[in-house]
């Protein structure tokens, strides 16, 4: 059979197109590559420590550690963002650069559990009994899930009143205590917010709206201090109780009485309004302290949540997360993990980001109380630890909050909605995310 | 059973046949010279023609081959996302894990529990609605301004342009910067608070005005876009048509833009007027950065809320995405449709 050179030429072109095309196909849809059997072990830590205290903690913390283990590589990646979902993406996504240690906050902890991601830190917890005992027990709560530890807390921090001392002092309001047990009650909160608005150009309060992540942790410690919680251990929502409905009422006349003055929507936790004088309280955070440090416009202290029932505060912090990607690498995990937890590393990396250390020794540790002696301001953040209402680690947890800051939060505090039917909405939306 | 001669009759008529345009070209090869093929290809002992069929046959797989690259693209990079998000529309998933079959539960939910997805359909339609009249008449009204010629033409048409190349993350720090009504006011809400006027809380407590800002930044951004095309048609109208209306007597410009002008532009406003709506429709940034979907919801859109479910609601989010996916599809096939028996018309 004669074939002209013409058609020949066009058949072996179309023949070696299509072969180039699923052959590059294969190969896109094939593995990323086999990782070497030779060489240290590779760890990827994946965190989103700020960048001054990254540097520090990987030029001196993180030298000593990988001295030690010349078998391990730790590599460690910045996510940018401390958002779970980036995270979730990667695991998922797995090959060489999956996480196997990640910086995060615990309330990923129930989601990561159920897809079987994590190894036995309970179990390695309960044979370093040492280790355990001298974790502050608050955070012991921080960590499990269903009664069970599932990561080892690496530093935590919580919520109290910042306050602007100069303007406190203007609107001659007396300045609280630093205690909780002997600290201001709402009614002393409330007036400090009216004294302020009406004898400086401040508003009292400087209100979150439209961040329900965050809006929705700030509510627990305010709801803690009433007495009440936000979600249970089943995920039936508790924020629409009696203690909700008062705690949502208090915050909203506070608001409608004109003492309060809005933070950007999404960005309750920015403190320009605070550091501009647009208001003389705020809640927020001890990771500020490296601007905190630098602040000279006026004086300012801390002080914990204003008290109606029981002393209370919203712990956050960050936790360490251990995959269980393979028995080696989780013996290096745990090998980092416990390096994470003694006095050396808690105190110096804490001094450096302002948080606050997760032992007992470490707190106590000279040179740690020596830190809170020249910043007398962190007492409203340390004293509070030992009140903290941990915060849900339910799989759910995450769009509980979205739902709760969406129909209950924003509608109540920017646009002064009815308190009972809000909540009860939001209640209702949250009992339906419950599997 | 065909005889040669029969055969020669039928596979001399070579025929090729391009249409392009309405224009046909015929090709024909002589008969002599398929005779002479036939009669060489007999010397050597070679078998027969073979059947139309399968040269036809041969030729498809030809032409189909040249495409497979693009195919496999549009395959890797369209098709199978689409499955998968319908595949995943109908599992509960975190990310994490294995996806469980659910069946149409993620469907039940967003249309009888999760109020916020009908909540974020209105918002979209809402926006579509104020968005996509604003960016071609603002466009048009552009067109109009520099059409003629005047000193520092060239100047004004890049400056009306410039918006297109920001991006819309800049533009919309920069816009919610310069409006701020929160505890430090932006410059505008700050200029009217100091004549003692207030700005309205558009961030805050005004829903409907943080839609407004919402449409006016995204105006400015993409009012460029339609502004060139819109030039373009303009500068492709004949002059002698507005030469000769003015001897019938269309005197004023109103009359001239009324009767020619816009008329003539029909085919270029069709066209931004699908585009901008499927733009419109799959908007993200200006909720994003300007609103972050609130206040309380009011600017919260449908691919807003599939941003904010998917993470921990995948199969959730895919349910909506599957239902956005279907309705921009009416939507642009109505628009289509409603084009044609236009232009049919």
């Amino acid at each position: 059979m004669a074939i002209n050179r013409r058609e020949f030429l066009k058949r072996a072109m179309a023949l070696g197109l299509s072969a180039s095309s699923a052959t590059a196909l294969l190969e896109a849809c094939g593995g990323s590559g086999s990782s070497s059997s030779n060489g240290p072990v590779q760890i990827n830590l994946y965190h989103t420590i700020p960048a001054t205290t990254a540097a520090y903690w990987q030029q001196v913390l993180l030298p000593p550690f990988e001295k030690k283990y010349p078998n391990m590589k730790l590599v460690t990646y910045q996510l940018g963002v401390e958002n779970a979902e980036v995270l979730d993406t990667k695991i998922k996504a797995g090959g060489p650069t999956a996480p196997d240690l990640a910086w995060l906050d615990s309330t990923s902890t129930g989601a990561f559990v159920q897809a079987n991601l994590l190894p036995d830190v309970d179990g390695w917890l309960n044979s370093h009994s040492d280790i355990k005992s001298n974790i502050l027990p608050s955070l012991i709560t921080v960590s499990s899930f269903q009664g069970k530890v599932w990561s080892l807390p690496w530093m935590t921090n919580n919520c109290a009143m910042q306050i602007n001392l100069d303007a406190f002092n203007q609107a001659g309001v007396p300045i609280p205590s630093q205690d909780p047990l002997k600290t201001w009650t709402w009614d002393q909160f409330a007036e400090a917010c009216k004294l302020v608005s009406q004898k400086t150009k401040m508003k009292g309060f400087l209100m979150n709206n439209n961040g329900p992540g965050w809006d929705a942790w700030l509510f627990s410690g305010w709801i803690g201090t009433n007495g009440g919680g936000f979600l249970s251990d089943s995920g039936d929502p508790l924020f629409n109780s009696p203690a909700g409905v008062e705690t949502m009422t208090f915050l909203q006349n506070l608001v409608k009485d004109g003492y309060t003055a809005y933070s950007a929507p999404g960005q309750g936790y920015d403190p320009s309004g605070w550091y501009s004088q647009k208001a003389a309280i705020m809640c927020n955070g001890p990771w500020n302290f490296p601007d905190l440090i630098k602040l000279n416009t006026f004086k300012f202290t801390t002080v914990p949540f204003p008290v109606n029932k029981r002393p209370a505060t919203n712990p956050g912090g960050d936790q360490l997360y251990l995959f269980n990607n393979s028995p080696q690498k989780v013996t290096y995990e745990f090998d980092y993990g416990q390096y994470m937890l003694t006095d050396d590393f808690q105190v110096k990396f804490n001094i450096e980001s302002g948080n606050l250390p997760v032992t007992k020794s470490a707190t106590a540790n000279p040179a740690y109380q020596a830190h809170l002696k020249q910043y007398p301001f962190l007492y409203g953040w340390v004293n509070s630890v030992p009140y903290s209402v941990p915060r849900s680690s339910l799989p759910q947890a995450a769009d509980a909050s979205t739902a709760f800051g969406k129909i209950a939060w924003d509608p109540i505090i920017t646009a002064g909605a009815n308190v009972q039917q809000a909540l009860a909405q939001a209640a209702s939306a949250v009992s339906a995310l419950k599997q | 059973m065909k005889t040669r001669e029969q055969a020669t009759r039928l596979s001399c008529h070579l025929r090729l046949r391009y249409e392009e345009d309405g224009c046909k070209l015929h090709q024909e090869v002589p008969r002599q010279h398929i005779q002479v093929q036939e009669q060489e290809q007999a010397k050597v002992g070679t078998v027969g023609p073979r059947p139309r069929i399968w040269d036809n046959a041969l030729k498809q797989v030809q032409a189909f081959s040249f495409t497979v690259p693009a195919l496999v693209l549009l395959a890797i990079f369209l098709v199978y996302p689409i499955g998968y998000v319908v595949y995943l529309s109908f599992q509960r998933w975190n990310l994490l894990g294995t996806p469980t079959f659910v069946g149409l539960h993620n469907y039940y939910t967003i249309f009888f529990v999760d109020s916020s997805f009908l909540q974020s359909i209105g918002v979209t339609v809402l926006f579509v609605v104020l968005a996509v009249p604003a960016q071609i008449v603002m466009g048009l009204f552009l067109a109009l301004l520099i059409e003629r010629n005047f000193p520092g033409r060239t100047f004004f048409r890049s400056v009306f342009f410039i918006p297109m190349v920001i991006s819309f993350v800049a533009a919309g720090i920069t816009f919610e910067w310069m409006f701020s009504t929160g505890a430090n006011l932006g410059i505008f809400p700050q200029l009217l608070a100091d004549i003692g006027l207030k700005f309205p809380d558009w961030q805050h407590t005004n829903g409907f005005m943080a839609m407004i800002m919402i449409v006016i930044m995204n105006t400015w951004k993409v009012a460029g876009y339609s502004m060139i095309l819109y030039l373009a048609g303009l500068q492709s109208i004949s002059p002698q048509l507005y030469e000769a209306a003015e001897v019938d007597g269309v005197g004023n410009a109103w009359q001239r833009f009324r009767h020619i002008s816009w008329p003539l532009l029909m085919p270029t406003t069709t066209l931004l007027v699908i585009t901008n709506t499927i733009g419109s429709f799959q908007a993200f940034d200006p909720f994003y950065v300007m609103t972050s979907g609130g206040p309380s919801g009011a600017t919260t859109s449908i691919i807003y809320y599939i941003y904010t479910t998917f993470a921990t609601r995948t199969g959730v989010a895919s349910a909506a995405a599957t239902i956005f996916l279907i309705g921009v599809l009416i939507i642009t096939a109505v628009q289509l449709l409603v084009t044609r028996q236009g232009e049919l018309h």
